[in-house]
């Protein structure tokens, strides 16, 4: 494929889910707002009700635009990226519906990742900065089957604010982008592009004040695309160090709690509002450490501010993921 | 700058993983190599597999001792 015809088609996916997810995020708000599938903005004033889940927006814009590249292209990366979107996804639209357990959600994800595994569109010598490729075929499908349940649910970890989520999703593609431009691989590069469109887009209507929120649906996909784009395309490390900050919040939350939990069966918060209207550590020691309550310990702020510092420290992450893909394949 | 500090300890973090990664890997991942009888046996993927279970261990649990220093600082001070 010659340059120009990536670009060209590159463009026209960006195009396509970037609008795609705007236009039906729109046609969601009234849609949801009417059937009063509406949950609380907790950390405004008078806790207004918001509509959600925007997730199938999201999931349609970035599946319909995956196979629009399969049918182009004929090659099956991009319908193993769809799958995994679409089942990561769904899976999220029945616990916005029907409330999973702790325990569920992460166990039906593993049905995400299957597709990857059908298609065989992994590689088992995942790349490592320095040493180049790893053989790993007897831990790697086993591997596979964890890694999509745990982008999933970290990326689903990070939309606590208004803007968080999707604000971080968009920025910390940017890096995979950008290590499979190294790799020439520009298969997966074009995959990656509905993911940064949807999440872009989004953003627009989830910043503060939020129109719509995207529920489990819409974070279980981006996660669970995010995971299929940096395993096909074994970009794995470079996914890991963007994704730092979320990692480092479930990691946080989950060594906190000593098990697996809900953010709505946690008994004492990590942070709340205060009358001034700005959000504040609990001091109390019973409640879970979180990225949210580390950035507000010993001062209060407000929420624009600490969703700006949340993609702050993606941006920070996303430089540390594009120095770990130089440090993998800019020597070639 | 008061973000100043979850960015220390997200570089620390990624110093931590690519260190843990150059240490393990240059002394665990050369040893089959070494011994002719592990050349095209499956002794070499397992040593590797257990390389990066390591990894990710040390990994984590320096990033739990991380926590704790940055959270005593801030939270508990």
């Amino acid at each position: 494929m010659e340059l120009v015809e990536i670009l060209g088609l590159g463009f026209t996916g960006f195009l396509a889910s970037f609008i795609l997810t705007y236009v039906l995020s729109h046609f969601l708000i009234p849609i949801l707002t009417h059937r009063k599938l509406t949950v609380e903005d907790f950390h405004k004033p008078g806790k207004p009700r918001i509509p959600r889940p925007g997730g199938p927006a999201i999931i349609t814009a970035i599946a319909a635009v995956e196979i629009g590249f399969y049918i182009l292209l004929g090659d099956p990366r991009f319908l193993a990226v769809a799958m995994v979107s679409t089942v990561g996804g769904a899976i999220g639209l029945l616990d916005d519906f029907f409330t999973f357990s702790a325990i569920t959600k992460p166990a039906a994800l593993v049905a995400a990742a299957v597709p990857i595994l059908l298609l065989a569109t992994y590689s088992f010598r995942p790349e490592v900065p320095f040493f180049g490729p790893l053989r790993l075929s007897l831990i790697y499908p086993v591997l596979i089957l964890l890694a999509i349940p745990i982008t999933a649910n970290t990326v689903n970890t990070i939309d606590v604010l208004n803007g968080a989520v999707s604000g971080f999703v968009a920025i910390t593609t940017g890096p995979l982008l950008l290590a499979l431009a190294l790799k020439h691989d520009w298969i997966l590069f074009l995959a990656s592009i509905p993911l940064l469109a949807s999440a872009s887009a989004f953003y627009l209507v989830h910043r503060n004040p939020s129109r719509i929120f995207p529920g489990d649906s819409g974070c279980l996909c981006y996660g669970a695309t995010y995971g299929a784009i940096a395993i096909v395309g074994g970009v794995e490390f470079v996914g890991v160090v963007a994704l730092l900050p979320a990692i480092l919040n479930s990691f946080f939350f989950l060594s906190s709690t000593k098990k697996i939990v809900e953010h709505r069966e946690i008994k004492v918060k990590p942070v709340y509002l205060g009358k001034d209207h700005l959000i504040r550590a609990s001091m109390d020691t019973r409640a879970p450490i979180t990225l949210v309550r580390l950035i507000v310990a010993g001062r209060s702020l407000t929420e624009n501010r600490i969703v700006r510092e949340i993609h702050w420290l993606a941006i920070f992450a996303s430089l540390l993921a594009i120095v770990t893909a130089f440090a993998t394949w800019g020597f070639k | 700058m008061p973000v100043l500090g979850l960015i220390l300890v997200i570089l620390f973090t990624w110093t931590l993983m690519l260190g843990g990664i150059l240490v393990i890997f240059t002394v665990i991942v050369p040893l089959p190599f070494l011994i002719p009888a592990f050349r095209g046996t499956i002794a070499i993927p397992v040593l590797q597999s257990v390389a990066a279970a390591l990894v990710v261990l040390a990994w984590l649990y320096s990033i739990l001792k991380i926590r704790d220093i940055y959270a005593k600082r801030k939270l508990w001070k």
